[in-house]
């Protein structure tokens, strides 16, 4: 299988000699996107399996970025979980036209909020949730696109990356949404892809603007605490997450403090995701 | 569907006359853009099309990857120049000349061939009398030795030219500790002084002139066995005669090259960066450098050897005798750098853990931690 999947801002060449992938490459993205373009591809990316005794013992799959290995190959049930991971990995690596932070975006209709915060903190799960909500779209679940020296994202629209509980809670939201196979026991758990909202993939070329930063933080016994953070803590948290911030020097460093100017910053623990959504749209955008 | 593929020899003329780019199509920059990405030359071109004013014209597909191409060479570029500071902080209390080799030394003299040139590990040449002094304070300084198994200790210790990489805990960046340019079990290591006198001090450091410079770049990439950059390098060999050629280089290079014992070398980087990038090469010298070499069979061999392990390494354009050739020169390189013994040895004893490996697994030698 060799497709060409153009995910706005980026166009990848994808090969892949292994099944469940391709099948999966059906579910997780529309029609609209695995149509071929003739667009040329930005990345070529590619997953096989590894040759020689590997193929009959405990199979790997390995991931290759063109000609290049970045990462050991793995499980051969990892697969499709290590496709899209070497999919962010490259535009995290190659792609300098943006300032990329870590992070979760969601926009209600034009309006953006960055959702930051490390493993656990419940960030892509509430991305999912958001993402699927009336008049909310997804932007990305992994990595915001920020235009230099603006407020300006632009949206990379990808399957969601859900690990372990969440994708239970997900699949009771939104149980008409498709899902991906699961990669048991990978490095963060047993994971699953969610093909976000047709609202979302519609509006993939659609920039928003960052109107809050938002760190999210998921704890069983708090049912909405909401912290307002001042600039010095916003800059220092939100820094941390930047992906190239040392590649893009002076601008990168522009870029942050510009957003942290011109948008409310909260840190937000929370049990349940709907305050959370009521308290953005009631008081933030 | 695979589509015509544009032509290797369009890729290569574009690292030699840039201008070519110019009439490329979306599809031609696609493929050349893989290529040049491979071989560590995609920031290269870039900086040759913005020198002559050409990239506002490319399609915006192009120069995207270019840019991007661009900025992290430079990022690279930046981060090698803070490194080269720490080494000098490090060790300022010594009085030892340092030289830079290769890329650094291309980046601390802004030559035309640091334009946009990637690399990874910090090039050092210090005499040999200070080496292990030297190594200590980079060891206090955090650069430490990566694990190596006593062989491999031991081949770097006594027949090489340079010892174990040092690498910084922290940073990670690599530096290379040489004291002579070519392993000395090889019996050709040179008379270091030979290329270190009237060298230029850059800053806190010191480049090779610009003819040792050249020779030691030429003698790096010809005497060698693996040539996973040989398209850069030669490219660098380009660049670096373009730039500096005029009467007195040629004469210092060429008895540089007669003193030392390179002449062979010489002549290969003139024969193949002229028929690679239609490099400048007065006659004199073609002819001065064809005397010393009257073997027709060798110069058959070097062509099949040199025409296909100087290319491009990318999978898109590789065939089989491309690989043999790699093979072929991965044993004329080790022939030339050890004498016949030890080279049974160390092939003995690799092919011995290769197996090893194959059969118990790739962590069979690493070295057993030590319970706490």
């Amino acid at each position: 299988m060799n497709l060409r999947l153009e995910l706005p801002p980026f166009v990848f060449n994808v090969q892949s000699s292994v099944d469940f992938v391709e099948k999966n490459l059906n579910t997780m993205y529309p029609d609209s996107i695995l149509q071929n373009q003739q667009k040329p591809a930005d990345y070529y990316v590619s997953l096989e399996k590894v040759n020689g005794l590997r193929k009959f013992i405990r199979p790997q799959a390995s991931f290759r970025f063109d000609a290049l290995e970045p990462f050991k190959p793995l499980p051969l049930n990892h697969a499709f979980a290590s496709l899209e991971w070497g999919m962010n990995y490259v535009v995290a690596n190659q792609s300098l036209e943006y300032v990329i932070l870590h992070s979760g975006i969601v926009a209600k209709e034009n309006s953006a909020v960055l959702l930051p915060g490390p493993p656990g903190s419940g960030k892509s799960t509430l991305t999912a949730y958001l993402s699927g909500r009336d008049e909310w779209r997804l932007l990305s679940d992994e990595m915001a696109l920020i235009l230099p020296g603006t407020t300006k994202v632009q949206p990379f629209v990808r399957p969601i990356c859900l690990k372990n509980k969440s994708v239970e809670l997900v699949k009771r939201w939104y149980p008409d949404a498709k899902f991906s196979t699961t990669a048991k026991n990978t490095h963060k758990g047993d994971v699953v892809h969610f093909c976000p909202s047709d609202h979302s993939w519609q509006n993939r070329d659609k920039l928003a603007t960052v109107k809050a930063i938002v760190f999210p933080r998921y704890d069983q016994q708090v049912d909405l605490e909401i912290t307002q953070l001042n600039q010095n803590q916003g800059f220092m948290q939100l820094a941390q997450n930047a992906v190239n911030l040392n590649l893009h020097g002076q601008i990168g460093f522009d870029t942050i403090v510009n957003l942290i100017e011109n948008c409310a910053i909260f840190e937000v623990v929370y049990n349940n995701v709907e305050s959370v959504k009521n308290f953005l749209e009631q008081d933030v955008l | 569907m695979k589509n015509a593929l544009i032509t290797h020899t369009k890729i290569i003329t574009i690292l030699h006359n840039v201008s070519i780019c110019c009439e490329f199509t979306e599809q031609d920059w696609e493929t050349a853009i893989r290529v040049l990405r491979h071989d560590g030359l995609l920031a290269r071109t870039s900086f040759q099309l913005e020198k002559q004013g050409l990239v506002n014209n490319l399609p915006h597909y192009a120069q995207k990857h270019l840019s991007n191409a661009a900025k992290l060479a430079e990022k690279q570029q930046s981060s090698v120049v803070y490194e080269c500071n720490q080494i000098t902080k490090s060790t300022n209390k010594t009085s030892t000349k340092f030289y830079l080799l290769k890329g650094a030394a291309y980046v601390f003299c802004h030559n035309n061939t640091s334009l946009g040139r990637t690399f990874g590990d910090i090039d050092l040449l210090v005499d040999k009398s200070q080496i292990s002094r030297i190594e200590g304070t980079l060891l206090l300084h955090g650069w430490l030795h990566d694990d190596l198994d006593d062989y491999d200790n031991t081949y770097y210790r006594q027949w090489a030219h340079e010892i174990p990489p040092l690498k910084h805990a922290s940073r990670g960046s690599v530096i290379d500790l040489h004291h002579n340019l070519v392993p000395p079990v090889s019996g050709r290591a040179p008379k270091i002084e030979l290329f270190t006198e009237n060298a230029i001090a850059c800053d806190d450091f010191y480049v090779l002139r610009p003819a040792a410079m050249t020779l030691h770049s030429i003698v790096h990439l010809f005497f060698n066995e693996e040539f996973p950059h040989g398209l850069r390098d030669l490219n660098d060999i380009h660049l670096l005669i373009t730039q500096y050629e005029s009467d007195s280089f040629w004469q210092d290079i060429y008895t540089l090259a007669t003193t030392s014992g390179f002449t062979v070398e010489l002549y290969l980087a003139c024969r193949y960066s002229q028929r690679f990038f239609q490099t400048n090469i007065p006659e004199k010298i073609t002819i001065k450098l064809e005397e010393t070499r009257t073997n027709r069979l060798s110069i058959l061999f070097w062509d099949f050897i040199f025409s296909r392990v100087l290319d491009t390494k990318h999978p898109m354009y590789a065939t089989w005798t491309k690989s043999f050739a790699i093979f072929i020169a991965l044993v004329r390189g080790h022939y030339l750098k050890m004498p016949l013994p030890i080279l049974i040895r160390h092939g003995l004893h690799k092919s011995y853990r290769e197996l090893v490996r194959l059969f118990l697994g790739k962590s069979f030698f690493s070295k057993e931690e030590t319970p706490r």
